[in-house]
């Protein structure tokens, strides 16, 4: 029966997984562009939603949203002064230019609000619910609910939207778009700041969880890679399903045998299905 | 004596896609032969499975009688088999004279001797003026004239040259047509891919064969194949029909 | 190498030997001394992602596992520095060979994302495992005895960076040289003139592992104390990058010039910010990435090669 809680604690938190690494999996397949950043911009949500908390009194799951847009506009802007020039350049210079971009927002938070961990706490995040022999986290349990929302809402803009079938196209042929009167560039910035929101939107999501300095987010950025290599580099889809696989897998991992061990079952993971299964689990194209 | 090169029954598949359909055909030392087809003929996955950058599915190709199917393109390198590629890629941070002697690197034993090498090869392709200009400095013309050198400089006999003529006004054509010429001298044989049949091709030439959406369509001297009726109906159209002249 | 060479590097080594002599603060030297150390680590990843083109983010591994050999064979078996400093070149090599078949067959960002996936999970392991203690970290012996023990592993380091400098500059000139920079370029042209990128590139990482274990092993003898994220974490990773690309990656100075630039620019900052080094390092990361691609070291060269192709077009 515990095994049962650790994988549904695993799902839970598979969930908030899904979103954060649907952002990347955006990124990588309309841009082929491996933001290396990505757990940094997670980390600034989080910081963002903590002080829209402590500051203003804004409840996370509130400023969701608004934590999303601001991170959007980052993301936006950060393409256009920055990511915008090394599109068309060798991989090697852009996976440079995003580890800078990472250092640099590690480096500014340090600098601005040093290395403390810190975390609000919401009276939700002390409640538990139970149902049966299983025990539900309440902070945990409406982080995911959230987080499912968005990466629904996410998956259906990308069908049904005008913008959201641009962005696929490009995604799936970034030579034609231009013939069919897509503006790549836009496309490409408009993807970016979106896969930078999704990242900072699940950072609020985690703040009622988790505490906040500045390093949080590198953990996040291998889960992220491991759980876009898992759906298939570029699929938004198969980063759900691979971030609900990642996050049982983890769980798993913490019950039969050490917490410290899930991120080397995270590398390990990468590393196998980088080496047997290059496509990913759903993937259509191998590296 | 045993031809330098033989293809039998070569088949490649990539995916649904026959790519290579049950091409045979040979080729003797000294020889120009050109294997012309418009784009997607195949001619450039004949010319990856020669060179070993594609493993055939079936079939034999046969260099100096060895069977080279499988083979890896360094290895076929290191077999005589040198190789230029549609997209001319020149390393352009490295010099015309640095970019050969990655070719001539190959079998020299020293620095000196692989410059030595690269200049020679740069002498008779008429480079050598310009050895010591960055590889990215150079016009169309000239970076095609390297991607040869580079391959002459590895000691190939056996030359695939993939689309060499695409891209070049009549003046630098001609300048190819001189340097194929001289290549029969410097005891290199020639495979050379175009895209359909020039007035070269006829000069040149002593074998062309036809391909056709991955099979071999006919196969004969230049003379002969143009008024093969079906390669006529295949690519020449009416300008032959009409018994104009090739341009 | 040239004349111009020879003689920069007479009086650059000639420098550097001569230094505890006019060199008298202790706190000077300290600095010097991780300039050789960071040199030394530039011009190792130099050879791997400066003239191969590969871009390893996870160097850290080889330079962990030489400082921990230094640490466990000490406690373990009671060998003195000098044997754990073999033995973790030994180790790193053997790393090297498994990581390298395994990451190089990748390309682009699958294999940065690989050589980072290869250092961390060294680096958890050495987290996580009892033998190395966790967290806690481990001691490791001095090479020397005191007194001038700082000044006696000063000159233990300086034969190390002769030879990274001696291999680079080997390297520069040579066939090997000249086939890493053909597989940076393109695979494929490479494969064309008869290389085999992956007996190549798997060279280069061995000589390149080795240099950066046996620096790992020089910095447990000198700090004495190591741990996971003083050895093994991937800020150093990006560190040995960023000197190397600061500096002109694919060149023999490069990596000198960035260490030094990087090292001193990082020390005056410590005087007014504190906490800002991480932030200054991504600062130039990017400004490298986006306006001195070449580093610092092009901007010499572009003016030498205008000169020169000017000539060639006179003539």
């Amino acid at each position: 029966m515990a095994a049962l809680q650790a994988i549904l604690n695993g799902v839970l938190v598979g969930g908030i997984y899904a979103l954060i690494a649907m952002g990347m999996a955006l990124v990588f397949g309309v841009m082929r562009l491996v933001n290396f950043a990505h757990g940094a911009f997670l980390m600034v949500g989080m910081y963002a939603a903590y002080f829209g908390y402590t500051l203003f009194k804004i409840n996370p799951y509130w400023g969701f949203g608004l934590v999303g847009a601001a991170l959007f506009i980052l993301g936006m802007a950060v393409y256009w002064l920055l990511v915008r020039r090394v599109m068309g350049q060798s991989d090697f210079l852009q996976i440079l230019l995003t580890e800078g971009i990472a250092l640099c927002l590690v480096g500014g938070a340090q600098l601005l609000f040093t290395g403390d961990y810190r975390s609000i706490s919401l009276p939700l995040a002390d409640r538990t619910a139970t149902w049966g022999p299983l025990n539900f986290n309440v902070a945990y349990v409406v982080s995911f609910v959230i987080a499912v929302l968005a990466v629904t809402s996410m998956y259906l803009y990308m069908k049904y939207t005008e913008m959201g079938r641009a962005i696929r196209g490009v995604a799936q042929n970034r030579g034609v778009a231009p013939l069919m009167g897509i503006r790549v560039q836009w496309i490409s910035g408009i993807s970016f700041a979106f896969g930078v929101a999704c990242a900072g939107a699940a950072g609020a999501l985690l703040l009622p969880i988790f505490y906040v300095n500045p390093t949080i987010g590198s953990p996040y950025n291998l889960k992220s890679f491991v759980i876009v290599v898992l759906g298939g580099m570029g699929s938004v889809e198969g980063a759900a399903l691979g971030g609900l696989i990642l996050g049982v897998t983890e769980g798993l991992t913490a019950y039969y045998w050490s917490d410290s061990y899930t991120q080397v079952v995270d590398f390990v993971l990468f590393l196998a299905v980088l080496l047997l299964r290059p496509q990913g689990l759903f993937g259509k194209k191998a590296p | 004596m045993a031809p330098l090169l033989q293809l039998k029954h070569v088949v490649k598949r990539f995916g649904g896609l026959l790519a290579t359909n049950d091409v045979s055909f040979d080729v003797e030392e000294g020889e120009v032969v050109f294997i012309i087809g418009p784009n997607g003929a195949g001619k450039t996955t004949l010319f990856n499975l020669i060179s070993g950058y594609v493993t055939a599915d079936s079939g034999e190709i046969l260099y100096r009688g060895h069977n080279i199917v499988g083979l890896k393109p360094y290895q076929t390198t290191r077999l005589g088999i040198g190789r230029t590629f549609q997209i001319v890629k020149p390393l352009p941070s490295l010099t015309v004279r640095e970019n050969v002697m990655l070719g001539s690197f190959l079998h020299a034993h020293s620095r000196a001797e692989a410059g030595r090498k690269a200049d020679e090869v740069l002498a008779f392709l008429g480079l050598d003026k310009r050895a010591d200009q960055l590889a990215s400095g150079l016009p169309l013309a000239q970076r095609k004239m390297l991607e040869v050198a580079r391959a002459l400089a590895t000691g190939a006999k056996l030359l695939l040259l993939d689309e060499v003529m695409a891209g070049l006004n009549p003046t630098e054509s001609a300048e190819v047509v001189t340097l194929l010429r001289k290549l029969k001298d410097f005891g290199v044989t020639a495979v050379g891919g175009v895209e359909h049949i020039m007035r070269v091709v006829m000069a040149l030439a002593s074998r062309v064969v036809v391909m056709d959406q991955g099979g071999k369509l006919a196969e004969g001297s230049p003379q002969a194949v143009v008024h093969d009726p079906r390669v006529v109906e295949a690519y020449l159209g009416s300008k032959y029909q009409k018994g104009g002249a090739p341009t | 190498m040239s004349r111009s060479g020879l003689v920069s590097s007479a009086i650059f080594f000639g420098l550097l030997l001569s230094l505890p002599l006019w060199l008298k603060d202790a706190y000077l030297q300290q600095i010097v001394f991780r300039i050789v150390i960071f040199a030394i680590l530039g011009m190792a990843w130099n050879l791997v992602g400066g003239y191969a083109g590969q871009l390893s983010l996870g160097h850290v591994a080889y330079f962990g596992i030489g400082a921990y050999s230094v640490a466990l064979f000490h406690e373990a078996f009671d060998w003195n520095p000098w044997l754990g400093t073999l033995a973790g070149v030994v180790l790193a090599c053997l790393a090297a060979l498994l990581i390298g078949s395994l990451t190089f067959r990748l390309r682009g960002p699958y294999f940065v994302l690989s050589t980072i996936a290869a250092a961390e999970i060294l680096r958890l392991l050495a987290l996580n495992l009892s033998f190395t203690h966790g967290a806690i970290g481990m001691i490791a012996p001095g090479f020397f005895e005191e007194p001038n023990g700082d000044r006696k592993t000063y000159y233990a380091a300086l034969p190390l960076l002769g030879v990274a400098f001696a291999l680079t500059a080997w390297t520069h000139r040579s066939r090997f040289g000249y086939y890493l920079r053909a597989i940076r370029e393109n695979e494929d042209t490479a494969m064309a003139v008869g290389i085999n990128p992956a007996v190549e590139k798997l060279k280069a990482l061995l000589f390149s592992a080795a240099l950066v274990a046996a620096a790992g092993a020089l910095y447990a003898g000198v700090f004495q104390f190591i741990g996971p994220d003083s050895v093994l974490a991937i800020d150093l990773s990006v560190q040995m990058a960023l000197i190397a690309m600061l500096g002109g990656a694919a060149t023999v100075w490069g990596p000198i010039v960035g260490a030094v630039v990087l090292t001193v620019a990082a020390e005056g900052l410590k005087a007014y910010l504190e906490r800002a080094h991480l932030f200054f390092y991504g600062l130039l990361l990017v400004v490298v990435v986006l306006f001195l691609p070449g580093g610092l070291v092009s901007i010499v060269k572009q003016r030498w090669f205008r000169r020169t192709a000017a000539r060639a077009q006179a003539a």
